[in-house]
């Protein structure tokens, strides 16, 4: 315990050092402002920019994103709320009692329970993340490279669970993401692959430009297409702040919602989108008169709102603890890590306590500034809200042409984003989801070089990956969710989720 | 004719053909065996097993009854495109204002109804934005016009 407060007293140090706070503020409106736009979700957002933090040193950077990452959650529920247009699956359910309650001329008292239900989500999950991170870093320092094998095993599999529709393209879509990971010069034997004499590939495919072509472009092509079915705005005429009796059904609501959102979110693959609904389900099924429910009810907002946030932000506790990328976005961070030339994993806790505290400090005084600063703004997101989007999507194009090209400096990356996004739009249309893909191809090359250095230690005996306990745990585990996504019920189920 | 395209049989014939493409282009690298790979092994299993996943969706595409295909709308998504790679090409050459008209223009073909002339302004705009953000604010090393220009 008094480690714990020394820990965070190193963590609050770092975070409220002037330029830190003036960083974690940044990036809260940056990713307020670019999250709010209708359309683009907070994958999109981080990794648009991305490129912005990367003349900062690490630390910065870090807080930046993370500040990003948090402000374009709650942008997109901001235009959920009012205009009914979704940024990303995840804020698809606040749509539903969020907007039916600013149709009724209560917009303000919506944004504010959404605001308040992140923060405390966000206040509990950081608790979670001090505490859980360094335990299972702890656990992680005994890892040799089978065990390492099989996490990335169990990560990718439970992002084939949580995935929707069939399981059969998301495991294709991971495939496909690993052997893209594995283009480029293999450092083993110094041999080219699949480069085709290309110098921009020599270096492997980055997973910046595809992240960017599959989540930014894709989407503002998809966007295009749909643009005939345009939200309703909402106006603000009340005043901001809930009332009594709203306090009082949000409350509990937020609690539930919190801790089931960690606890799924922790899960490789969690992400905020299957938290926020399994909670509206959860209120609907404790609720006395679920009916309500659609029409403007308050636990209908407060409980899936702090459990995405929550589930959200607990993918922070895999992604710093064993180095693995539960979702799309901490795939991202890792990859804002590495570009650092951070290796993200166990020993990061022990060797740079600055950077993992700071981070953690910052992230619940992001979340706080998020409440404070943005509730007296959001007469601005309106107004940004309000542009039409043949204005907005030149903008959005050029914005990630810049920021990919900012990498390196070099305009092929801008033709791998072109690619990506094409390939993206393709792929989304005939039902594959774009996040496993993103996954392997982050987790790909981790996967081949443990896989390799497993099997050259054991003298290629497979049986390595079943005698050493902690890999055959976790391959087990792995092999018992596979059964279960793969059960006949509940694999109508998901394809029904769909939708 | 019907039951044979829809969103599993493309989708599975894709993930195949790329499996399939993986093994061809990749069959001069060299393998190894499990205790010493070579820069093949990893890359064959995984092509190999993209072409058994692509052969497995396609083959139930066929036996029950998946999602049409979708209607592709080509517009939009040939738009998007070409407005980022005319970005790319512009950029080194031209600098990055000439990059932004050139993509705005292209973008502009995307939404129907749009004129060409009614979309300078906001590049401009945007332009402005650009260079005030990214090359004032920021201090990226972009080119901001072409470089006879600059003189």
């Amino acid at each position: 315990m008094e480690a714990l407060l020394a820990n965070l007293l190193t963590g609050f140090t770092v975070a409220v050092t002037p330029t830190n706070l003036a960083l974690c503020l940044t990036g809260c409106l940056l990713g307020t402002l670019v999250g709010v736009l209708p359309g683009l979700g907070p994958t999109a957002t981080v990794a648009m920019l991305m490129p912005v933090t990367f003349s900062l040193e690490p630390t910065g950077a870090l807080i930046m994103l993370a500040g990003v990452f948090y402000g374009s959650q709650y942008g997109g529920s901001t235009t959920a709320i009012l205009v009914n247009l979704p940024g990303e699956s995840s804020s698809v359910v606040t749509c539903l009692d969020g907007h039916a309650m600013a149709r009724q001329g209560r917009a303000g008292a919506a944004l504010a329970i959404a605001a308040l239900a992140s923060l405390f989500a966000g206040t509990v999950t950081t608790a979670a993340i001090a505490l859980g991170g360094p335990a299972i870093a702890s656990i992680a320092l005994l890892f040799q490279s089978a065990d390492y094998v099989a996490v990335i095993v169990l990560g990718l599999v439970a992002a084939i669970v949580l995935a929707h529709g069939s399981v059969a393209k998301a495991i294709a879509m991971i495939v496909l993401g690993i052997f893209l990971g594995l283009v480029g010069t293999d450092l083993t034997s110094g041999e080219q692959r699949y480069t085709f004499g290309i110098d921009a590939l020599f270096d492997g495919v980055g997973f910046v430009p595809v992240a960017m072509g599959l989540f930014g472009l894709s989407e503002v092509m998809l966007n295009l297409e749909a643009r005939a079915a345009s939200g309703d705005l909402a106006r603000l005429r009340d005043r901001l702040w809930p009332t009594r009796a709203d306090v009082r059904q949000a409350a509990p609501a937020t609690v539930r919602g919190t801790l089931l959102g960690i606890a799924l979110g922790i899960l490789p693959g969690g992400g905020s989108t299957i938290p926020s609904f399994a909670a509206y389900s959860l209120e609907k099924k404790l609720a006395r008169d679920p009916a309500r429910f659609g029409r403007g009810a308050v636990e209908g907002i407060a409980a899936p709102e702090a459990a995405n946030n929550a589930g959200a932000q607990a993918g922070f506790i895999p992604m710093l603890a064993l180095g693995l990328p539960p979702n799309a976005i901490m795939a991202l961070m890792v990859g804002a890590m590495m570009i650092h030339g951070i290796q993200p994993g166990p020993q990061i806790i022990a060797k740079q306590p600055e950077l993992f505290w700071g981070l953690v400090a910052s992230m619940w005084i992001g979340n706080l500034m998020l409440v404070v600063l943005n509730l007296p703004m959001i007469g601005l997101w309106v107004r940004l809200i309000e542009l039409p989007y043949r204005w907005l999507f030149p903008a959005i194009i050029v914005f990630c042409c810049i920021g990919v090209y900012s990498l390196k400096n070099a305009a092929s990356e801008i033709v791998i984003m072109a690619v990506a996004g094409l390939v993206g739009y393709v792929l989304r249309k005939l039902d594959c989801e774009p996040a496993p893909l993103l996954l392997g191809l982050i987790l790909g090359p981790m996967l081949e070089e443990n896989f390799r250095r497993a099997l050259s230690v054991s003298g290629g005996d497979f049986s390595v990956f079943v005698t050493r306990p902690i890999s055959a745990t976790l391959l087990a585990f792995s092999a018992v969710l596979l059964a279960i996504v793969l059960l006949p019920a509940v694999r109508r189920g998901r394809e029904q989720l769909r939708e | 004719m019907m039951r044979l395209l829809n969103r599993d049989t493309a989708a599975g014939a894709l993930f195949a053909a790329i499996g399939a493409g993986g093994l061809w282009a990749g069959r001069t690298l060299n393998v190894g065996s499990a205790d010493a790979m070579g820069e093949g092994y990893v890359p064959m299993l995984m092509c190999g097993l993209l072409l058994m996943l692509g052969a497995g969706i396609f083959a139930g595409g066929l036996r029950r009854a998946a999602a049409p295909l979708p209607a592709l709308h080509w517009r939009p998504v040939l738009a998007v495109t070409a407005a980022v790679l005319a970005f790319a090409a512009a950029l080194e050459p031209l600098g990055v204002v000439a990059a932004i008209l050139a993509a705005a223009l292209c973008a502009a073909r995307a939404v129907r109804g749009v004129s060409l002339v009614s979309v300078l302004a906001p590049a401009m705009l945007l332009a402005a934005l650009v260079l005030g953000i990214f090359v004032w604010g920021l201090g990226l090393p972009l080119r901001v016009f072409p470089p006879w220009l600059a003189g």
